[in-house]
């Protein structure tokens, strides 16, 4: 993985931190969220979910199927998906 | 065949309100005569003719609340708070965590009903979404602004969090709707349908939207100072001024609280309701009369055993002429003698909340028998021909008191508590 990688992964984190403490059960405290964080440790429930994927599809301007974000197990895994079919920043 | 009437007790009181977040500092409050009115800081006023109103210090709430509970509107944090309170003080959370504001997934469900009065719905939640949508359009919209908009998104929450199993809905008769929810609470049980309901009513509505109609409204008072602008009863009013907060009573059948052991702290004794069917906003005697009139007959008592009443008293001219007009009406000769108290000079008119903030004030009032004093009482109407308390608390005599809620769209509820000690052949603790 290049340094570059590394740099766009780290930022994709950063603004998923954001995202995350809106729709998530408990109090999330970011600075100790890393990628092998899972997602069930936020507490969303299922209509927390919908509005994670929701501020997600506007935030990185990506599709995310409901299966596709249940599949899903940790932050890295959602890192990855980001990085790999969007992660722009938004445009306007 | 006519249902045997059951006794109905209040065994939990829970509050939260600009003059304190438990029954203790209200308590204190409505005694020394302190209000919670002051100049709005919620939001910017700015443009607004009146800027004060009785804000909920949030302080308590959030050093209780966490989670999503903490980052949800106001009316259910307020809610889920004086419901904690009146379980907790009602005994139904011994043995669990004392203290923690939910009961968890996990436990078991209570045989417990939640009916909420609620005027305006989760105000802010609407003011955001609507906000957000004029910014966004539709992709503003979140999926959970459906059910995080329902006015009884406020029982919900509270039923789900505290895992109460009984019926579960939302009253919505502007000032009228908590009145109206303890009256559904005290039938139901008094009449066998259910054994526990706990009867809230909420309301916060501090942002830019609500508050600004309700000043273009122009029933707010236009005295500048926050202690002396809501003058209830008294000739030199200016008109209301609005509050937020929340008030739970939790309603129990004598057999029920006798059962766990749990100490009553009053008893519904009657109630009663109308409309005035005649206009939007602008009260009206006869109304009013049939809901006092009824109140009075289903409690079984005369206006003369009265101890006291808590009028709605908005300190506007068009309630506190039409509600003193319709208590002599109703009362007769015994208007003389039954003392009249308005404590929205304390709470702000907290709207859906008010009767059972309101209601919770006069059971205290009846435990200690003592009336909070009208505060800003200087030069009583004389178009308002009662015996009301003056500036200085008030001893009360022996016996129940009524609780009046008028609201806009002309519905009236009454209420008749009793203090624990004031059944028949009972006597004052």
């Amino acid at each position: 993985m290049s340094a570059s990688d590394d740099a766009g992964r780290a930022e994709i984190l950063g603004r998923l931190g954001a995202v995350i403490e809106e729709s998530a059960s408990e109090d999330v405290d970011w600075s100790g969220v890393t990628e092998a964080t899972t997602l069930d440790s936020f507490g969303f429930d299922s209509l927390a979910v919908l509005d994670l994927i929701f501020d997600l599809e506007q935030e990185f301007g990506v599709q995310i199927p409901a299966e596709t974000m249940l599949s899903m197990k940790t932050v890295g895994n959602l890192v990855t998906f980001l990085a790999e079919t969007g992660g722009e920043e938004k445009g306007g | 065949m006519a249902r045997e009437r059951r006794r109905v007790v209040v065994t939990g009181l829970g509050v939260v309100s600009a003059i304190g977040v438990e029954e203790g500092s209200v308590w204190a409050s409505l005694l020394g005569g302190r209000t919670g009115l002051g100049e709005i800081r919620g939001f910017d006023v700015a443009g607004n003719a009146v800027t004060i109103g009785a804000e909920v210090d949030l302080g308590p709430l959030d050093a209780r609340q966490k989670g999503k509970l903490r980052r949800a509107d106001r009316t259910l944090r307020f809610a889920v708070e004086a419901t904690r309170q009146a379980l907790a003080g009602a005994g139904w959370l011994a043995g669990e965590e004392d203290g923690d504001e939910e009961r968890g997934g996990d436990a078991p469900v209570l045989p417990i009903g939640s009916i909420w009065g609620c005027g305006c719905g989760p105000a802010g939640t609407l003011y955001e979404s609507h906000r957000r949508f004029a910014e966004k359009g539709p992709q503003g919209m979140r999926p959970s602004t459906v059910p995080n908009c329902m006015a009884n998104s406020i029982s919900a929450g509270v039923s789900i969090r505290f895992r109460l199993g009984g019926t579960n809905q939302v009253v919505v008769s502007a000032c009228t709707s908590s009145t109206n929810a303890v009256g559904q609470g005290f039938r139901a049980i008094r009449d066998g349908y259910a054994e526990v309901v706990l009867c809230g009513g909420v309301d916060a509505f501090f942002d830019p939207f609500y508050y600004g109609v309700w000043n273009n409204l122009g029933v707010l008072s236009t005295i500048a100072d926050p202690e002396r602008a809501l003058r209830p009863f008294d000739a030199d009013r200016a008109g209301t001024l609005l509050g937020e907060g929340a008030a739970a009573l939790l309603l129990e059948s004598a057999e029920s609280a006798a059962r766990r052991g749990a100490r009553a702290r009053g008893e519904v004794l009657g109630y009663g309701e109308s409309s005035d069917a005649s206009h939007i906003t602008s009260p009206e005697i006869a109304g009013q009369v049939r809901a006092i009139r009824e109140a009075l007959a289903d409690a079984g008592i005369e206006p003369g055993e009265l101890a006291y009443v808590n009028a709605h008293g908005t300190a506007t001219e068009s309630n506190d002429v039409t509600e003193s007009r319709s208590i002599r009406e109703a009362f007769g000769a015994a208007a003389d003698d039954v003392p009249v108290g308005a404590t929205k000079s304390y709470f702000g008119h907290t709207l859906g909340a008010s009767g059972t903030l309101e209601a919770v004030g006069t059971l205290l009032a009846l435990e200690h028998g003592v009336a909070p004093p009208n505060l800003n009482l200087d030069r009583p109407d004389p178009e308002c021909d009662l015996l009301l308390v003056g500036v200085e608390p008030l001893p009360l005599g022996r016996g129940p008191a009524m609780k009046n809620s008028f609201g806009f769209g002309g519905g009236n509820g009454v209420l008749v508590l009793g203090h624990a000690g004031d059944r028949p052949g009972g006597t004052r603790a």
